[in-house]
């Protein structure tokens, strides 16, 4: 009986503390939460200029220069911006055909991007016209389940990369869809692909949980979703653990606002595709406090 | 137990519970904030300055070869399913080039043409068509190629048709009714289980992309010397030179069966 009381008391005690502490995390807490504006896009195919004014579905839209606008304005606005696309920047108009891809990567070393994935059209000028193109490329090329380990590619991308923002660990990576029936088989050589579910459980768990990062993104040339089962984002959304955004690409998916899901611990996922070409900068706020009480 | 030990004990929950709060930090979902931002005049009122600088010496390159005029269309070309007005126009086109020159390099017709429709990659304008606009449709390397396939991968191929709801073909009218092919007309007969055909189509696809399998058991293959995009161009141009305005009409070549 005697012990029983003393763990009643401790416990009283106990909360008392806690909730003395509670409040003083209280009243720091108005200058104790952090944000963090994740920019993005995803297959821009080589749109440099605005679409034209005679295009029946998307004319005077989208270029490089106004997105790079809209990128300053929203940078000097925000103190933590980061800025990702999720692939297929080449490929769709004679840019490409001319300048194979390294002007698309400078202008976007311009704006600051930094990391993009790797799209089934990266591969268009084949695995050597990647490479070609990739020095003009200022960010990291990130992918998880496209093995490059016996290509010209092996130790230029990565699979993950983290970003410390504001002190702040966002871990962010990439990936592919699956290349063979997409690219000719010529294109994409010794290239490895292996299966993007387990790659992402993996990579993620090690951001979120080994690493410890306060937030991790996906960059997903996967697609939105599909008649039939295959993998895409809306399957890994719901599947998955430790992700908090999945940018996708692929299926060229215009949504009036990205989607909110609940994963597999029913915790949210968001995941968001811009259309294609350049026309749309996706845009998401997360907002940061310091760990609740109601984790104990 | 002690005071003294209720002390420490209380010290060490204290601890514990203030560590934990300093060192982490949580995504609060329901504050999260998403939108998608339209890029166009109204919310970017001017272009970055330093961009449009770089890109400036480029685009008059591109512009001085692509800028060039190659016809006029009297309506806009857009593609559609199960037919559009672009699929037809490009299928049509690629049959017709495609079995002039397999007529010049092999003295062989094929029986029609299938393209898929992620291959054509942007629509094409009423009015103006400039060489810019079919790179843009058709921004691929690939050549044009004709394969022939038995009867039963026929078969398969026209099982794709119905799965994708339509592809840009020319050469088979259908019908499409509870997941199957229905009165299928290749050229002007029935389609016939027993023969094999010769088909039009990229080599990007001959090759079994796209998840057009029943290519691979192809029973022989003629590549064309010219690449798709340029069979466009010529085919373009050779109406511009006869005075025609481009058109393109929807036929009912798929169609869906009550």
């Amino acid at each position: 009986m005697k012990s029983r009381n003393l763990i009643i008391k401790i416990f009283l005690i106990g909360l008392i503390l806690v909730g003395i502490s509670a409040s003083a995390f209280n009243l720091i807490g108005k200058n104790k939460y952090k944000k963090i504006t994740i920019l993005f896009t995803n297959d821009t195919h080589s749109r440099i200029e605005p679409f034209a004014a005679n295009d029946k579905r998307l004319a005077n839209l989208g270029g490089y220069a106004r997105r790079a606008a809209m990128i300053n304005q929203i940078r000097s606005e925000e103190k933590n911006v980061l800025l990702f696309d999720a692939g297929d920047v080449f490929q769709g108009t004679p840019y490409f055909n001319f300048y194979n891809g390294a002007l698309e990567y400078k202008l976007m070393s311009l704006m600051g991007y930094n990391a993009v994935t790797i799209g089934n059209h990266e591969f268009d000028d084949g695995i050597e016209g990647l490479n070609k193109a990739l020095p003009a490329a200022k960010f990291d090329v990130l992918s998880a389940n496209y093995d490059f380990s016996e290509t010209i590619l092996k130790d230029k991308i990565k699979p993950y990369k983290i970003y410390t923002i504001d002190g702040l660990k966002v871990g962010v990576f990439g990936l592919g869809v699956a290349l063979e029936g997409l690219v000719t088989s010529i294109n994409y050589g010794k290239i490895k692909y292996n299966d993007p579910a387990e790659k992402a459980a993996e990579i993620a768990f090690l951001l979120k949980k080994t690493e410890k990062c306060d937030l991790v993104v996906c960059l997903s040339h996967l697609g939105f979703s599909y008649k039939d089962k295959q993998i895409s984002d809306v399957v890994l959304a719901k599947q998955s653990k430790n992700i908090d955004l999945i940018i996708g690409g692929h299926t060229h998916t215009f949504m009036d606002k990205p989607s909110v899901y609940k994963n597999s611990d029913n915790e949210d996922i968001i995941v968001a595709q811009m259309g294609w070409g350049g026309t749309r900068l996706g845009r998401v706020d997360f907002y940061f406090a310091k760990n609740k009480l109601v984790k104990f | 137990m002690t005071n003294r030990k209720i002390v420490s004990l209380l010290i060490i929950f204290v601890l514990a519970l203030s560590s934990a709060c300093q060192t982490h930090w949580v995504v609060l979902h329901d504050k999260t904030e998403s939108k998608v931002i339209l890029l166009d005049t109204v919310n970017v009122k001017q272009d970055d300055a330093q961009l449009l600088q770089i890109i400036k010496p480029y685009k008059a390159q591109i512009d001085s070869e692509m800028n060039v005029i190659i016809a006029y269309s009297e309506l806009a070309l857009t593609k559609d399913e199960p037919e559009g007005l672009l699929n037809n126009f490009i299928a049509d086109l690629c049959f017709q080039k495609g079995n002039e020159y397999l007529q010049k390099t092999n003295n062989l017709t094929a029986s029609f043409c299938i393209l898929n429709s992620g291959g054509l990659r942007s629509d094409l304008p009423k009015g103006a068509i400039t060489l810019g606009n079919v790179y843009e449709l058709m921004p691929f390397d690939n050549e044009l190629v004709a394969i022939q396939i038995s009867g039963q991968n026929v078969k398969k191929l026209l099982g794709y048709i119905v799965k994708k709801g339509g592809v840009p073909e020319s050469g088979i009218v259908m019908g499409i009714k509870a997941d199957s092919a229905q009165h299928v007309i290749i050229g002007n007969a029935p389609f016939d289980l027993s023969k094999n055909y010769i088909i039009i189509t990229s080599d990007y696809l001959s090759a079994g992309n796209d998840e057009m399998s029943f290519f691979k058991g192809a029973i022989s293959t003629y590549p064309l010397p010219i690449r798709v995009r340029d069979a466009i161009i010529e085919y373009i141009k050779e109406q511009t030179k006869k005075g025609i305005t481009l058109n393109a009409k929807l036929d009912k070549r798929i169609y869906y069966e009550k």
